[in-house]
C-alpha cells in the first residue's frame, strides 16, 4: 500500500481490519535500517547546513579560495574509495557465507578508514606548515571545519567498526543463523554508512576544489 | 539487543526485569521511567527561568528598587529564561517527558526500540542542564546576549558574559543537541517500526502524530543550531571570522574581517522557526486527544488534522526569514517569506475549527485537563491571530522588537504549550501514579493560571503597539510613552507574580496526590487510546504483561451510535461489543 | 459553565480593552500612514475571527454541556464544511496579505527624489553623516577608526571630502522630504527605530542596510535602538528634530565637513596655558583640584571628555539646574573659552599637566562596590581608565569626592537631565540605580582602589 493511500485513509471505515505481520526479524532488521535512515537524514541535515553556509559565506566580498590545497587529499580520497570498496566487498562476502572474505574485507575497510583519517591529519599539517592556519582566511576556516566534521563522523564509524569486527573476527557457527543474520546486518548498515560517508567526502571535495 | 523488545510479538521476559531500585529508577531503560526524568528535570529548570521572570518583572515595575538586578545581571535573565523556556524545558517536556512516555504506549510497543540510547539521551540531556547552570557560578555569569545569541554582541565585551558564558552556553547547547538526536532517533523508529498489530498510520492518535511530526523537524533543524554554535565556538576562540566582520570592541580594532552576522541569522532561525513547531505539534496533537476524550466525541476531522501537522511541518522550513523582516537581509526576501508566513496560517485555522467543532454536539466533561485544554484554545487563538500581524512583513515594521513580539510568542508557545502541558499532566496523572489529583486545587490552579496569565499577555501587545521595546531595563524618559504605561506595566509584574505562586499549588497537589491521593480507576476518563488499556496501573516494565495488545480501530470511537458504551477501547475487536445483545438496554 | 461565561467575558473584555484603553499608536509623522492602514485591515479581520470563533466555542460549551443522558453525534468528518472553512480561511488570509505586499512594495523602493543622509551606530551612541554638495558619501571603513576619525572616512576618497559630519546623537531632517537613511553599524548589531515612523531596520557591521520615509510632522522625535547591542542598550537613544527647510540648512551649515574636521589645527599649549590661568584659580595650577572650592582634578582626564564638557557647559546642557550651584559658576567661566579653537589650545595644556593620583578623600566598603562597579566597568573600564569609543570618561585616580557628588547628581536629575545632553541622559539613566549615599560611597572606595600608572604612583609602589 502506498504512503498517500495510507494517509489519506478513513480510518473509522476500516474498524476490525487487520494487516498481515511480517516475520519478527524482517521487523528487527528494518527497524535498525530506518534508524540508520533517520541518522543519516540528521547527518545530511548537518552538512547540508555547512554547506550552504560557506555558499552564503562565498557570496561576500572577502572570499578568497584557499591558494593550495594539501596535495595528500587525493591519496584520502583513495584511500576512503577503497575503504567503501572493501566494504562492499566484506558485505557481498557476507551475504555469500564467505566467512574469510567478509574477515578480509570488514579488517581492510577499517584499516584504509584509519589510513584516511591519519591522511587528513597530515593534511591539516601540510596546510598548517605552510602558513595556510584556520584564521588567514574563511575559506580556510571552513577547510578544517567541513574536513574536521566529516572525519569525526568517521571516527564515530570506527568505533562501531572495532565493536564489530570483533564478532567478525570471532566468527559464526555453521548452524548458528541468527548469529549469521545479525552479523550480516551489521555489515549491511557498515556499508551503508561508508558509501553515504564517502558521497559526503567527494561532495565536500567537490566543492574545496570548484571554489 | 534492542530489536527484541519490538521484534516480539510474545512474552520476552529477560529484557524486562530490572532488579534494583538503581536499574529500576535510576539507570533505568524503561521509557516511562526516563519519561519522568526528563519531566522532573525540566520542570526544575523551568522553575528556575520561572524566578528568572519574576526577578525581570520586578525590574520593569518598579525600575532601579532592586539592587541585584542591574542591566548586567537583567539582560543575563532575559537570555536564561528564553532559553531555558524554549529548549530544556517546552522541548525536552513535550519530547523527552510526553514523547516518551507516550509513544510506546500509544503505539503499543513494550518499550523504544533502542532503550540503552533512550536511557543514554537523558543522561546526556541532564549533563547538558548542568553544563547550563554552571554558567551561572563562573567568571562574568551567563550569557546575556538575549536568547538568539546574535553575534557579533554575542562574543564582544560589551555584553555580559562574552566569555565563559556564551561558551557554557554553546557547549550545553551542543550536548543537548546530541541527547535529543539520540531521543529522536528512538521517537521516529519507535513510531516508524514498532507499532503494535493493526496499528497503522492513520490509527495512530494525534498525540503520537504531533510528536513524531515534531520529532522529525527537531533531528532535521537542530543541526541548524548546532553549526551555528561550532561556527561561532570557532569565532571567538580560534579567531576565524564565520560570522564575525571588522568590528570595534569597545574601541579596540579587532582580527575579525569579512564575516556576515546575518549568515548566523538565517542559521539559527532555520533551526529557530520549526523549533516553534517542535513545541506546538507535540502540544496541537495532545489537546486533541484531550478534548475528544473528554468532550466524549471523535476528533473532527481527523485526517485534515494529520494532514494540517504535516503540512505545518514541512512549511516551518521555508519561513524562517519572517524573524528577520528587519534585520538588513535583502529587502526582497520579505515578498517571499512573509506569502509562505502566512501560508501557514490557513492550516493552522483548520486546526483550530476542528477543535471547536469537536465541541460542537459533544457531550462536553468539564473535567481539569478539559479546563486547561479550552483555556489553550483561547490563548491559541488569541497568538495564533496577533502572529498574522507579525508574519505580514509590512504590518511587522512597527510591531518587531516591541513587546507585542513579547506577547504574541508568550501567547502561542508559552503559555498556550504550558496549558497543554497541564490538562497532560492531570490527564495522564492517574496512569502515571495509579492515584487522582485533588480536582478542586486543579481547578484554583486552572482558573488563576489562566486568567492570571492572559492579563499579563494581553496588556503587553499594547505596550508594543505604542511602541515600547523589548529587552530594555528600564524605559528611562522618552516623549512618547505615557506615564500610564508604567501603571500597567505594575499591574502585569502583580499578575506575573500571582501566576508564579499559583504554581505552587500544583506543585503541592501533584506532590500530595502522588502519595495520598486517591486510588485511581485504571481508565478513570473512559479514553479508547491504548495506554489507558494497560493490565497494571501505573504500568510495569514492557507494559503489556504477556501478550501485545492488537488494534482493531481508531482512538476515537466515542458515542458510536448502538455501541453499549459511549466508548470504544481501540484493542476492542467488533465482535466483542454486543455479547448477546446484554447492555442494548442500559443504554437508554 | 463557568468557562464559557468566562470566555464571553474575556472576548468583551479584549475588545473593550482594545478601543477604550489610552494605549494605541503614537501619533504618526512620517508618509507612513500606509502601514497603519495594513495595520487595522489586520486588527479587522483578526478581531472578527477572535470574536466569532471564541463566541462559538463559547456557546458549544454552554449548549453541549454534560448533562445526564446526553449523547454526542458521531460525525468523523464534513468535507463541505472543511472545504467551505478553508476558502474563507485563505480569503481572509488574502485580505491581510494583499495590502501588505504591496506597501512592502512601496518599502524596498526609496524614491527618485530621496536624500541620502547616514546614521551611524556603535555601543551606544549614534552618529550621522550627510554626503555633501556633491551627494556622494565617500567610503568608509571600520579598519580606519580611531578616536580622530571617528567614522572611518577613508582620506584619500575625494567623494568623502566634503561629507557632513555630525557628532551628536541628534540629527535634523528637513520637513515633506523623502529619506533614504543608510545604516552602518561599528561594532554590533543595532536598530533605528522612531516609532512615530513607524518603519525600523537593523544596523549590521560590515554591511550597509537602508530604510527611507519621509517626515510630515515638525517635531522632536525618540530614536531608539531595537535589536539588543550590550548592557547599555536600553539607553541608546538619540533624537530625530524635524523642521523646515532653512532651518535645516542652517543647521547642517554648522556642522564641519570631514575635510574640515581633518584640517583642524591641533590645540597650542602654549596659547592654552595662558587660557589656563583663569582655570587654575580654582582647579590648581597643576590642574590638582581643589576640594574647598569644589573643583575636581583636571589633569590625566581625556581631553575629548573635557572638551565635550566645556561645549555642553557653554551651550546650557550643563550647569543650568538650580541645584547645581558650582555647575552654573563653572557655565559661567567656560563662556570665556571663545571658540573650538580655543577649548582645544586649553586643553592641549592641561594634557601635558602632571598626573598625580587625587587624595582619597571618601571612604567606604570597597568589596560592595567592587559589585556595583561590574556594570559601571562596561563603559568606564574594568580599572576606571575610561574608554572614548563609549564617551566613557576617566574616573581612576580622579577626585574621589567629585564622584560622589556627580553620581548623586546624575542619579537626582541635577546633571543630565537637560534635552540635548545624550550622554548624560544614559549616565542619568545609569545612576538611578545607586539608592543611596553609602552605595556611592562604597562605589568610590571601589574606583580608589585603582592603579593610576602615574610615575608618582609607580614610584610611592616602589
Amino acid at each position: 500500500m502506498s504512503l498517500l493511500r495510507k494517509l489519506t485513509e478513513k480510518p473509522w471505515t476500516t474498524t476490525g481490519q487487520l494487516e498481515e505481520l511480517p516475520d519478527p526479524y524482517v521487523i528487527a532488521a528494518n527497524t535498525k535500517r530506518t534508524a540508520l535512515f533517520v541518522f543519516l537524514g540528521v547527518v545530511s541535515s548537518l552538512f547540508f547546513l555547512f554547506v550552504m553556509a560557506q555558499h552564503q559565506r562565498e557570496a561576500l566580498p572577502d572570499w578568497q579560495p584557499i591558494t593550495a590545497l594539501p596535495s595528500i587529499l587525493g591519496l584520502n580520497t583513495l584511500l576512503l574509495i577503497g575503504a567503501s570498496l572493501a566494504m562492499q566487498y566484506a558485505k557481498a562476502a557476507a551475504d555469500g557465507g564467505n566467512l574469510a572474505g567478509l574477515k578480509r574485507g570488514f579488517v581492510a575497510a577499517g584499516l584504509l578508514t584509519a589510513a584516511f583519517l591519519v591522511g587528513q591529519v597530515i593534511g591539516w599539517q601540510q596546510m598548517t606548515a605552510t602558513g595556510q592556519v584556520i584564521q588567514v582566511n574563511p575559506a580556510n576556516a571552513f577547510f578544517f571545519l567541513l574536513t574536521g566534521a566529516h572525519g569525526l563522523h568517521l571516527v564515530g564509524g570506527l568505533y562501531v567498526w572495532a565493536r564489530n569486527s570483533v564478532r567478525v573476527l570471532r566468527g559464526f557457527g555453521q548452524d548458528d543463523a541468527d548469529q549469521a543474520r545479525e552479523l550480516r546486518l551489521s555489515v549491511e548498515l557498515c556499508t551503508t554508512y561508508w558509501h553515504y560517508l564517502l558521497l559526503i567526502w567527494l561532495v565536500l571535495l567537490g566543492l574545496l576544489l570548484v571554489t | 539487543m534492542a530489536y527484541v523488545a519490538i521484534a516480539d510479538r510474545d512474552h520476552e521476559q529477560h529484557l524486562h526485569d530490572p532488579q534494583t531500585f538503581i536499574t529500576k529508577y535510576i539507570w533505568s531503560q524503561d521509557h516511562k521511567v526516563i519519561a519522568i526524568q526528563y519531566s522532573l528535570t525540566a520542570i526544575f529548570v523551568g522553575l528556575v527561568a520561572l524566578v528568572l521572570s519574576g526577578m525581570m518583572r520586578l525590574q520593569l515595575a518598579f525600575p532601579d528598587v532592586f539592587s541585584f538586578i542591574a542591566p548586567i545581571e537583567y539582560y543575563q535573565f532575559i537570555t536564561m529564561h528564553g532559553m531555558i523556556m524554549v529548549i530544556y524545558l517546552l522541548t525536552a517536556l513535550l519530547l523527552g517527558g510526553f514523547g516518551n512516555y507516550l509513544i510506546p504506549l500509544m503505539c503499543g510497543s513494550r518499550d523504544m526500540v533502542f532503550p540503552f540510547m533512550n536511557m543514554l539521551s537523558y543522561w546526556v540531556y541532564l549533563l547538558s542542564v548542568i553544563i547550563l547552570l554552571a554558567s551561572f557560578f563562573v567568571p562574568g555569569g551567563p550569557t546575556g546576549a538575549g536568547w538568539t545569541l546574535y553575534p557579533p554582541q554575542a562574543i564582544t565585551d560589551g555584553t555580559p558574559g562574552a566569555g565563559w558564558g556564551i561558551m557554557l552556553m554553546l557547549a550545553s547547547l551542543a550536548v543537548f543537541i546530541v541527547a535529543f538526536t539520540m531521543g529522536g532517533l528512538n521517537y521516529v523508529t519507535t513510531v516508524l517500526q514498532a507499532r503494535c498489530r493493526g496499528m497503522t498510520l492513520m490509527r495512530m492518535p494525534l498525540s503520537v502524530w504531533g510528536i513524531f511530526v515534531a520529532t522529525v523537524l527537531g533531528l532535521l533543524a537542530f543541526p541548524a543550531l548546532f553549526v551555528s554554535a561550532v561556527m561561532m565556538v570557532f569565532d571567538s576562540l580560534l579567531g576565524t571570522s564565520f560570522f564575525m566582520p571588522a568590528i570595534l570592541d569597545r574601541g579596540e580594532q579587532t582580527a575579525f574581517d569579512g564575516g556576515s552576522p546575518i549568515l548566523f541569522q538565517h542559521l539559527f532561525w532555520f533551526f529557530g522557526h520549526p523549533e516553534v513547531y517542535i513545541v506546538a505539534l507535540p502540544a496541537f496533537g495532545i489537546v486533541s486527544d484531550l478534548i475528544s476524550t473528554h468532550a466524549r466525541k471523535n476528533i473532527f476531522g481527523y485526517r485534515q488534522m494529520v494532514w494540517a501537522i504535516v503540512v505545518i511541518g514541512g512549511l516551518s522550513f521555508i519561513v524562517w526569514a519572517h524573524h528577520m523582516y528587519v534585520s538588513g537581509m535583502n529587502p526582497y526576501f520579505g515578498f517571499f517569506f512573509a506569502t509562505t508566513t502566512l501560508i501557514i496560517a490557513v492550516p493552522t485555522a483548520i486546526k483550530v475549527y476542528n477543535w471547536v467543532l469537536t465541541l460542537w454536539r459533544g457531550d462536553i466533561h468539564l473535567t481539569v485537563p478539559m479546563l486547561f485544554s479550552i483555556g489553550f484554545l483561547f490563548t491559541f487563538i488569541h497568538g495564533g491571530l496577533t502572529g498574522l500581524f507579525l508574519g505580514n512583513v509590512v504590518v511587522d515594521l512597527p510591531l518587531s522588537d516591541t513587546y507585542f513580539v513579547v506577547g504574541h510568542f508568550h501567547m502561542v508557545m508559552g503559555i498556550s504549550p504550558i496549558m497543554v502541558v497541564f490538562a497532560a499532566i492531570y490527564h495522564w496523572f492517574p496512569k502515571m501514579t495509579g492515584r487522582m489529583f485533588n480536582q478542586t486545587l486543579g481547578k484554583i490552579h486552572f482558573w488563576l493560571t489562566f486568567l492570571g496569565a492572559y492579563s499579563i499577555y494581553l496588556p503587553m501587545h499594547y505596550l508594543g503597539i505604542l511602541g515600547v521595546p523589548r529587552r530594555y531595563y528600564s524605559m528611562g524618559t522618552t516623549d512618547f510613552v505615557p506615564e500610564s504605561a508604567q501603571a500597567m506595566n505594575i499591574g502585569i509584574t502583580y499578575s506575573a507574580i500571582l501566576v508564579g505562586v499559583v504554581q505552587l499549588v500544583f506543585l503541592v497537589n501533584i506532590a500530595w496526590s502522588i502519595f495520598r491521593g486517591e486510588k485511581a480507576d485504571p481508565n478513570p476518563w473512559k479514553a479508547n487510546s491504548l495506554e489507558w488499556q494497560t493490565p497494571d496501573t501505573p504500568p510495569k516494565h514492557g507494559n503489556w504483561g504477556p501478550d501485545l495488545p492488537v488494534v482493531y480501530r481508531w482512538a476515537y470511537d466515542y458515542n458510536v451510535p448502538g455501541a453499549p458504551e459511549d466508548f470504544i477501547p481501540q484493542n476492542t475487536p467488533p465482535d466483542a461489543l454486543h455479547p448477546a445483545g446484554r447492555d442494548h438496554g442500559k443504554a437508554h | 459553565m463557568a468557562i464559557a461565561i468566562v470566555v464571553v467575558l474575556l472576548v468583551i473584555g479584549s475588545v473593550i480593552f482594545h478601543f477604550a484603553s489610552p494605549w494605541y499608536f503614537t501619533e504618526l509623522a512620517s508618509n507612513w500612514g500606509m502601514i497603519d492602514a495594513t495595520v487595522d485591515i489586520t486588527f479587522w479581520v483578526t478581531g472578527i475571527v477572535f470574536i466569532l470563533v471564541n463566541l462559538f466555542m463559547a456557546y458549544s460549551i454552554y449548549k453541549y454541556r454534560h448533562k445526564k443522558g446526553q449523547k454526542a453525534e458521531y460525525e468523523p468528518e464534513n468535507k463541505k464544511l472543511e472545504i467551505w472553512l478553508t476558502v474563507i480561511t485563505a480569503i481572509g488570509v488574502a485580505a491581510m496579505l494583499a495590502p501588505g505586499l504591496f506597501v512592502w512594495g512601496q518599502f524596498v523602493r526609496p524614491p527618485d527624489n530621496s536624500a541620502i543622509v547616514e546614521a551611524v551606530g556603535q555601543q551606544w551612541h549614534w552618529s550621522y553623516r550627510f554626503p555633501g554638495e556633491d551627494g556622494v558619501m565617500g567610503t568608509v571603513n571600520a579598519s580606519l577608526i580611531t578616536p580622530d576619525n571617528p567614522f572611518g572616512m577613508n582620506p584619500d576618497d575625494p567623494n568623502g571630502q566634503d561629507d557632513i559630519l555630525v557628532s551628536n546623537p541628534e540629527v535634523y531632517l528637513p520637513l515633506n522630504q523623502p529619506i533614504r537613511l543608510n545604516l552602518r553599524s561599528k561594532d554590533v548589531l543595532h536598530n533605528f527605530t522612531v516609532p512615530q515612523f513607524r518603519v525600523k531596520m537593523d544596523l549590521v557591521p560590515g554591511m550597509v542596510t537602508f530604510m527611507w520615509f519621509e517626515p510630515t510632522r515638525l517635531g522632536s522625535f525618540d530614536v531608539l535602538c531595537e535589536e539588543l547591542c550590550g548592557i547599555a542598550h536600553h539607553a541608546m537613544r538619540g533624537k530625530v528634530t524635524v523642521v523646515e527647510r532653512p532651518e535645516f540648512e542652517a543647521w547642517l551649515n554648522a556642522h564641519p565637513t570631514y575635510a574640515e574636521t581633518a584640517a583642524r589645527a591641533a590645540g597650542n599649549r602654549d596659547i592654552g596655558q595662558g587660557l589656563y590661568q583663569a582655570c587654575a584659580a580654582c582647579h590648581g595650577f597643576a590642574g590638582e583640584g581643589r576640594k574647598e572650592l569644589n573643583a575636581p582634578k583636571l589633569a590625566g582626564q581625556e581631553g575629548w571628555y573635557m572638551a565635550r564638557q566645556i561645549r555642553n557647559y557653554k551651550n546650557k546642557l550643563r550647569g543650568v539646574h538650580p541645584d547645581d550651584i558650582y555647575g552654573q559658576q563653572m557655565a559661567a567661566m567656560a563662556g570665556t573659552l571663545v571658540d573650538d579653537q580655543a577649548i582645544a589650545n586649553v586643553i592641549a595644556y592641561i594634557e601635558t599637566l602632571p598626573d598625580e593620583p587625587a587624595p582619597v578623600t571618601v571612604t567606604g566598603d570597597a568589596d560592595r562596590g567592587a559589585r556595583t562597579y561590574e556594570t559601571c566597568a562596561v563603559c568606564h573600564g574594568e580599572s576606571g581608565q575610561g574608554i572614548w569609543a563609549l564617551n566613557a570618561p576617566r574616573l581612576a585616580g580622579m577626585s574621589d569626592w567629585y564622584l560622589a557628588v556627580l553620581l548623586a547628581h546624575f542619579r537626582d536629575g541635577v546633571r543630565g537631565a537637560e534635552p540635548g545632553d545624550f550622554y548624560g541622559a544614559q549616565m542619568a539613566q545609569m545612576a538611578k540605580r545607586l539608592s543611596n549615599e553609602a552605595v556611592i560611597n562604597d562605589l568610590v572606595a571601589y574606583i580608589n582602589t585603582f592603579p593610576v600608572n602615574s610615575p608618582a604612583r609607580v614610584s610611592q609602589a616602589q
